[in-house]
């Protein structure tokens, strides 16, 4: 007994270890990804991340998956799969009654900021107003020359209260000069309530940066 | 006046600003008596950068493609020595708590599996097993295989000489010095050939998901001050990697500044007398 | 001194009420999601949880179904959910997993203040 030394797996790469781009080794996974023992399917769905063409399956199995091991690994694939389609069949998810599928899809929507750009115009004038509260968050994430611009138009036009200071919150990291104006301007919208008063204020101090 | 010379000063908002950004990337929290330890090392950055001050900074920061310069600011926020029984809290706590859980729901008698990674120069791999030979009651009841790796084979080839400097040993008493090491002279020692020869050493990235499928199996994993340096896509890989590593119910230890609260939920949060500690779920 | 923690990724609704509850004489702690939230109530005694719904890595929700599992002493803090959503189903949901009251956003200062009293003046358990 004691300290023994463990055995050292040389790790040499040979054709097993590569990934086949082969519809028969895809298959197999895919099959993998619906066993009743959730480390396998959780095996599965990590490989599944380098076959574009899996993104439906995976997405499916989202809806439908219980343990939260997979669900990661099902995120993690279709992140690193990334692309247009991915974007698109996650979108939906933002409205699930699931709340670990609506945040761990905002998280991976932040990830993919080129091939969700097209749709935020439509996310920020999406009639529930959870929706626009998330876009906002993802967009405080997004390297765009019209997030400012955005936020902007958020806090003069939006109804709703929450998204507009979910907006400010942003801003709070964020903002420059060219926020401010809407940011004075909002606590007449919502009847000087205090908790928007108090966000604008914040807000302002620190885009101004001043002591 | 030189740049170097140049006092920047970062007001108060920046200041809270900033703090807001960095501990909402990396769940470590500056509070207000680290306000020169910060802004020091921020002021460093500026003029690293040629930032025109704060607010050129800080946009750079946030738009960095791949955030590199987050990376380097979070690595000149973090203290980056290594040394033998650096943050031993957690060594403690393998003794007290983690071997005794794990004995206590072993199925079989398998090894116990320990894996250290980063181990840079083996200071943390050589700490864990003179823990175990000085410490653990039931040393001789198990069977311990202790495993290190890096990405780096040059620290690599450090580790296995095992030779040391006065500075990495200042934290072990002497009795374990003298026990475990050979005195070479001129401030150097060497660790004993038992201890050298103990350990399995081998390269590994932690990015790489093929290197990965080689680990597996691992009871506790000592992963500290590693996560911190990836980005948020690759942190989540090296995460998931390190999920994989562990069986059911393996433990994984993190540096004494971080935590899995912005890296991944998978891991069950675990308090233990001497640690918080990370569980994969049995 | 009553120790209440606040969960939520927003920092302006943190400070918001911090110090709204910092007025009303209580130590106020924070966390930046569920999971951070986890981790404190192992570090600190909490008498108090004020919690959002919707934050990366770990939601409210499943903040709470882990913490009224939890075997370490902690199952039965009295959790206020704080949400943006405001129809009947989610309030629903957030009794369904242990919460104690569920509020929306923004909460009145007088009334935070008036049920963070009410539900810490029990004695010690």
């Amino acid at each position: 007994m004691g300290l023994k030394k463990a055995t050292t797996k040389q790790h040499k790469t040979d054709a097993s270890d590569e990934h086949r781009h082969d519809k028969r080794n895809q298959q197999h996974l895919l099959e993998q990804l619906g066993e009743s023992y959730s480390e396998n399917r959780r095996l599965a769905a990590l490989d599944l991340g380098a076959y574009p063409e899996a993104v439906e399956t995976l997405c499916t199995q989202l809806a439908n998956e219980s343990n939260l091991a997979v669900v990661e690994a099902i995120f993690s694939s279709l992140i690193r799969i990334a692309g247009t389609s991915v974007v698109q069949r996650l979108l939906p998810f933002l409205r699930s009654e699931n709340a670990v599928l609506r945040n761990q899809t905002v998280e991976a929507l932040q990830l993919l900021p080129d091939d969700l750009e097209p749709h935020m115009e439509e996310l920020l004038h999406d009639d529930d107003a959870d929706v626009r509260i998330f876009a906002i968050n993802i967009i405080g994430n997004l390297k765009h020359s019209r997030v400012n611009t955005w936020l902007n138009q958020v806090i003069e036009q939006d109804i709703n209260l929450n998204v507009c200071t979910t907006a400010v919150d942003v801003l709070a990291e964020v903002g420059t000069e060219e926020n401010i104006p809407a940011l004075k301007a909002l606590p007449a919208r919502f009847s000087n309530n205090s908790y928007v008063n108090f966000a604008v204020d914040l807000t302002i101090k620190r885009i101004s940066g001043d002591d | 006046m030189t740049d170097s010379e140049q006092h920047y000063s970062i007001t108060l908002e920046e200041y809270l600003k900033f703090r807001e950004f960095y501990y909402r990337k990396t769940g470590n929290f500056f509070d207000d008596s680290k306000r020169y330890f910060v802004d020091k090392r921020l002021h460093e950055r500026i003029l690293a950068t040629e930032s025109a001050g704060f607010r050129d900074y800080f946009v750079l920061l946030r738009f960095d493609a791949a955030g590199k310069e987050l990376q380097s600011l979070i690595n000149l926020m973090t203290v980056n020595e290594t040394y033998f029984y650096r943050e031993d809290y957690q060594f403690k706590c393998m003794i007290n708590s983690i071997l005794p859980d794990l004995i206590r729901r072993r199925e079989r008698d398998e090894a116990l599996r320990i894996w250290s990674v980063p181990c840079s120069t083996g200071e943390e791999a050589y700490s864990i097993a003179i823990y175990l030979l000085e410490y653990w009651k039931d040393i001789d009841r198990y069977e311990v295989e202790l495993s290190a790796s890096d990405i780096d084979t040059k620290v690599l080839a450090e580790a296995l000489e095992g030779e040391y400097r006065q500075r990495a040993i200042a934290q072990m008493p002497a009795t374990i010095v003298n026990k475990y090491f050979i005195a070479m002279g001129g401030g150097r020692y060497i660790i004993k050939k038992e201890l050298r020869e103990a350990i399995s050493f081998s390269t590994v990235n932690v990015a790489n998901l093929i290197d990965m499928k080689h680990h597996r199996d691992y009871d506790l994993i000592f992963c500290r001050n590693l996560l911190i340096y990836f980005d948020d896509t690759s942190r989540r890989q090296v995460a998931d990697g390190l999920y994989d590593a562990l069986r059911p119910g393996g433990y994984i230890c993190l540096g004494h500044s971080e935590s899995m609260s912005r890296i991944t939920s998978l891991f069950k949060v675990k308090k233990f007398a001497d640690a918080i500690v990370y569980q994969k779920p049995i | 001194m009553k120790r209440v923690l606040i969960i939520d990724d927003a920092v302006t609704v943190r400070l918001y009420h911090r110090q709204i509850l910092e007025g009303a004489g209580f130590q106020v702690e924070e966390a930046g999601n569920g999971y951070e939230g986890l981790e404190k109530v192992l570090t600190l005694k909490v008498d108090l949880l004020l919690v959002d719904v919707n934050m990366p890595k770990m939601d409210g929700y499943t903040f709470l179904k882990n913490l009224r599992q939890d075997d370490q002493g902690l199952n039965d803090i009295p959790a206020i959910i704080i949400s943006t959503e405001s129809e009947l189903r989610d309030a629903r949901a957030a009794y369904m997993v242990g919460a104690n009251l569920y509020l929306n956003k923004p909460v009145k200062p007088f009334v935070l203040e008036r049920f963070a009293q009410l539900m810490t003046s029990g004695g010690q358990t």
